[in-house]
């Protein structure tokens, strides 16, 4: 009998495993109906386009309107609200240099002056009209001295990324900043950084954002489409500021406390196609995703471009999420069809076998690709010879291009020991960017720092072009990525070089 | 005790049928049968040996094994150790030197010594997983002892990750590429892309890789061994210990020595296992053997009736050929969009299929 029963329990147990992984999705991935949005506050009426560095101010013309400008370089940015009414409309700020402030928004029935400009060139400018009072009350993860900001990424799991940069390099511009520089940031001396493993699992990743939730002020996802949509979700519930770079677009779409720094998926889609078209034109051109609803809207994006540039396609092959058995079986057919290009959207792992199979078979094509970690010097580590030449889009670029334009990264990293891998740059560029978010908010709201205003403030926001492109997000526009950089793989070197930067078409 | 209730369809019949329904949907639908076999049988060998573990395990202790993959990992793991001379930098945390360190190229007289010495160190770690965790929970229940085995196979992938960061590492093979092509009278078995007889050897347009016909002839000759061992003393004496250990015992047969030895040649095999597989994408990874061969192994071992090392045999390499056979499948009708999982949808098609009909699996032997 317990022969029976045994097996029996077994095949149950064996039965299930296969169900789970069959269904092609990690359980509570995927969002078939529209994504969880909560209202923010404070987000009510016509917000203002962001003006200073180019352009000064203007005001949203009906209701409450608050509006901010932004802060060129060496300057602060003036702020205005105009409450009720017409929103006012701003004289123009100043395009660098000049020093006369901008006029902050006036309205009717408003109870503040919006702020000018005392940007531009760094010498420009008064202080505009008054700070706003922040109307928000979480003030999570904030000390007199310290804000802490939260990372998740997956260092474990099925398709991790190597650990080490993320906890060493983490706070590495942070340490520049305060420390080599002697800046405060909101009148606190230290940004803090707490890393957690989502173990590239959404449940996990849900669960570690929710530890973020609760110690640090805001928090980012770092890489792994599934487990940023799941804490993107979550923050949205949860309401707190939740950054990453750019990936999925579907259940995150209309997610007031979701933001992507970098393009998404199915925009830098429609930009590789433009790039094939260009630099692989007239070669017959595949695409290899894996098949999880999350990648629906970049297949969509790809296919869009390929319509639109006229690139000589063969078709879509989609692999089911978990499974090993279709690198060669894909290979053979592409092989077989003649396929030169091949875009391919999976995780690095995925990557990297099918590269060594299809070299199994004879078989080198070109790879393309977009989003985060098949861009990653680590894939080369791991995955030459059979993955030289590939060509993927990033939201930052090589270590060759900060060598030239960052000597501060590398002069960090050798001030304090800490590692200056092309991870640890990806994180220098995201501090630059919440760097940038946090100076508007002071400049904005003063010293008191709330999610609520935060979150506010960063939709009116355009964050400039540093190690990551420009960042231009609105009230409906969180999808912020303007352009993106291209990374070729060089085995000889292990490092992708860059091949151009800040690109927003080809 | 209640007979299990089945049709009278005996397990090479059966075998047959599904090997029939095969032949025939790629007839129909004009899908290559040789490419999914080739590619199969690449996959279905390595099931086939993790499953053959998986079942001399429960076939004579009745513990299944979830740590039988881990123990491929740690052996494979082992023998990327001794071929990279890693063990200074391994000690030390050094993870900047293992960077510097490649396997990759070792030859095959390296390598052969590092898969003797995996194979060893498989065969002690089994033991010592045994007779230190799994025999302490030998009065529970089974499930105590199944729990208890997923415990050290999560602890195994969690001590590979603090010591080899979750990074994949070059692994060798024992022969690279293919063998020459084969030209007997009409039949040619791989053709130049002019259509002339030559280059490498192939089925459906796929090269037979080395790689391949190594894994299939070690699983052929491990079962072979196996079936052997079970008509020695010993192997009848593991039988019986797993029957009755207490007739067992008062025959003079040790009952612990019985189960060490079924754990060590079972750790000898997922040692083995973990070198082969690990050699299929060149690469090992902490948790290579359970995210990649250990589910279809498991499967495998169900299909074929869990007490069976034909049954493991046969299943994996019916479970391999079914899996790629499924890929073909939904490449040839343009289908990969639309039908989500088909390998992981064939694979659990024919694990019900098999068991409406033969509860006890394919070689399985009634309890």
């Amino acid at each position: 009998m317990s022969n029976a029963r045994s097996l029996r329990a077994v095949t149950v147990v064996a039965a299930l495993s296969m169900l789970a992984v069959a269904c092609g999705q990690k359980p509570g991935v995927h969002v078939d109906g529209p994504a969880v949005v909560v209202a923010a506050p404070g987000g009510d009426g016509q917000v203002a386009t962001p003006g200073g560095s180019a352009d000064g101010g203007q005001l949203g013309t009906d209701g409450t309107g608050a509006g901010t400008g932004d802060a060129p370089s060496g300057g602060t940015a003036g702020s205005g609200q105009g409450a009720g009414g017409t929103g006012g409309a701003t004289t123009p700020g100043d395009t660098g240099g000049a020093t006369t402030p901008g006029t902050g928004g006036t309205s009717t029935g408003g109870d503040s002056t919006g702020g000018g400009s005392t940007g531009g060139g760094g010498t420009g400018g008064g202080t505009g009209g008054q700070q706003l009072t922040p109307t928000g009350s979480d003030r999570t993860g904030l000390t007199a001295d310290v804000i802490k900001i939260g990372l998740h990424a997956p260092v474990t799991g099925a398709a991790p990324i190597p650990a080490t940069s993320f906890e060493k390099s983490g706070d590495l511009y942070w340490d520049h900043i305060f420390k080599t520089e002697g800046q405060t940031l909101l009148g606190r001396s230290d940004v803090e950084l707490t890393f957690r493993d989502d173990k590239y699992d959404p449940a996990s990743a849900r669960q570690v954002c929710r530890e973020l939730e609760a110690t640090t002020f805001i928090f980012a996802g770092g890489g792994g489409t599934d487990q940023i949509q799941a804490c993107g979700q979550f923050a949205a519930v949860a309401q707190v500021p939740y950054f990453s770079a750019g990936v999925t677009e579907i259940g995150l779409e209309g997610n007031d406390w979701y933001f992507a720094s970098s393009m998404t998926y199915r925009q830098q889609g429609i930009l590789l196609a433009q790039y094939v078209a260009r630099n692989f034109a007239g070669q017959n051109t595949a695409a290899i995703v894996t098949s999880t609803p999350n990648f629906d809207d970049a297949v969509a994006g790809w296919e869009q471009g390929v319509a639109a540039s006229g690139v000589t396609y063969n078709g879509t092959l989609r692999h089911s999420k978990g499974d090993s058995s279709w690198y060669s079986t894909f290979a053979n057919q592409l092989k077989n069809d003649g396929v030169e290009v091949i875009y391919i959207l999976s995780s690095p792992a995925d990557y990297i076998r099918f590269a060594q199979q299809a070299s199994a078979l004879d078989y080198h094509p070109q790879y393309v690709g977009v989003g985060i970690s098949k861009g990653l010097n680590a894939v080369l580590t791991n995955g030459c010879d059979d993955v030289d030449g590939g060509i993927f889009f990033s939201p930052f670029p090589g270590l060759d291009w900060a060598r030239q334009n960052r000597p501060q990264f590398f002069a960090a990293g050798e001030s304090y020991g800490k590692p200056t891998d092309d991870l640890a740059l990806a994180l220098w560029g995201v501090a630059e960017q919440q760097h940038q978010l946090l100076q508007a908010y002071g400049a904005t709201y003063g010293n008191d720092l709330t999610r609520e205003d935060f979150r506010a403030l960063v939709e009116t926001q355009t964050i400039e072009a540093g190690v990551f492109p420009t960042v231009d997000f609105a009230r409906n526009g969180h999808f912020g990525g303007t352009a993106i950089h291209v990374l070729k793989a060089n085995c000889a070197t292990t490092e992708h070089e860059t091949l151009a930067t800040f690109a927003t078409s080809f | 005790m209640e007979r299990v209730r089945s049709l009278p369809l005996k397990p090479i019949a059966l075998s047959a049928a599904i090997v029939l329904a095969v032949v025939l949907f790629s007839a129909i639908f004009d899908i290559s049968l040789m490419a999914g076999v080739v590619n199969g049988l690449q996959f279905g060998a390595v099931y086939a040996l993790v499953g053959l573990g998986i079942a001399l395990v429960y076939k004579s202790t009745k513990v299944m094994n979830f740590a039988q993959g881990e123990i491929g990992t740690m052996s494979a793991w082992l023998a990327w150790v001794v071929m990279a001379g890693a063990f200074g930098e391994v000690l030390a945390l050094d993870y900047e030197g293992l960077d510097a360190l490649d396997a990759g190229a070792t030859g095959p007289g390296k390598m052969l010594i590092a898969t003797v010495i995996a194979v060893l160190f498989g065969a002690g770690l089994s033991i010592l997983v045994n007779s230190a965790v799994v025999q302490r929970v030998a009065n529970a229940s089974p499930v105590t002892s199944l729990v208890a085995t997923v415990g050290i196979m999560l602890l195994m992938v969690s001590i590979q990750l603090i010591v080899f960061e979750p990074k994949l590492r070059n692994f060798p093979r024992f022969i690279d590429g293919a063998p020459p092509a084969l030209d007997v009278g009409p039949l040619c078995m791989g053709t130049n892309p002019d259509g002339v007889c030559g280059g490498v050897l192939a089925l459906g347009g796929i090269p037979i890789q080395w790689n391949t016909i190594l894994v299939v002839l070690v699983l052929a000759g491990a079962a072979s061994a196996l079936g052997i061992f079970f008509r020695t003393p010993f192997g009848v004496a593991l039988l019986a210990t797993a029957q009755d250990p207490f007739a067992a015992e008062i025959q003079g047969v040790s009952v612990q020595t019985m189960g060490a030895m079924a754990w060590g040649m079972a750790g000898a095999l997922a040692a083995i296992g973990g070198i082969l597989g690990a050699g299929v994408f060149e690469k090992v990874g902490p948790g290579l053997m359970t995210t990649t061969f250990l589910i279809p192994a498991l499967v495998a071992a169900v299909l074929g009736g869990v007490t069976s090392m034909p049954g493991a045999v046969v299943g994996g390499l019916i479970l391999g050929v079914t899996v790629s056979f499924a890929n073909e499948t939904v490449l040839a009708m343009n289908l990969t969009s639309t039908v989500p999982g088909p390998p992981q949808v064939a694979t659990f098609a024919v694990l019900v299929i098999v068991l409406i009909f033969r509860p006890k699996g394919l070689f399985g032997k009634e309890a």
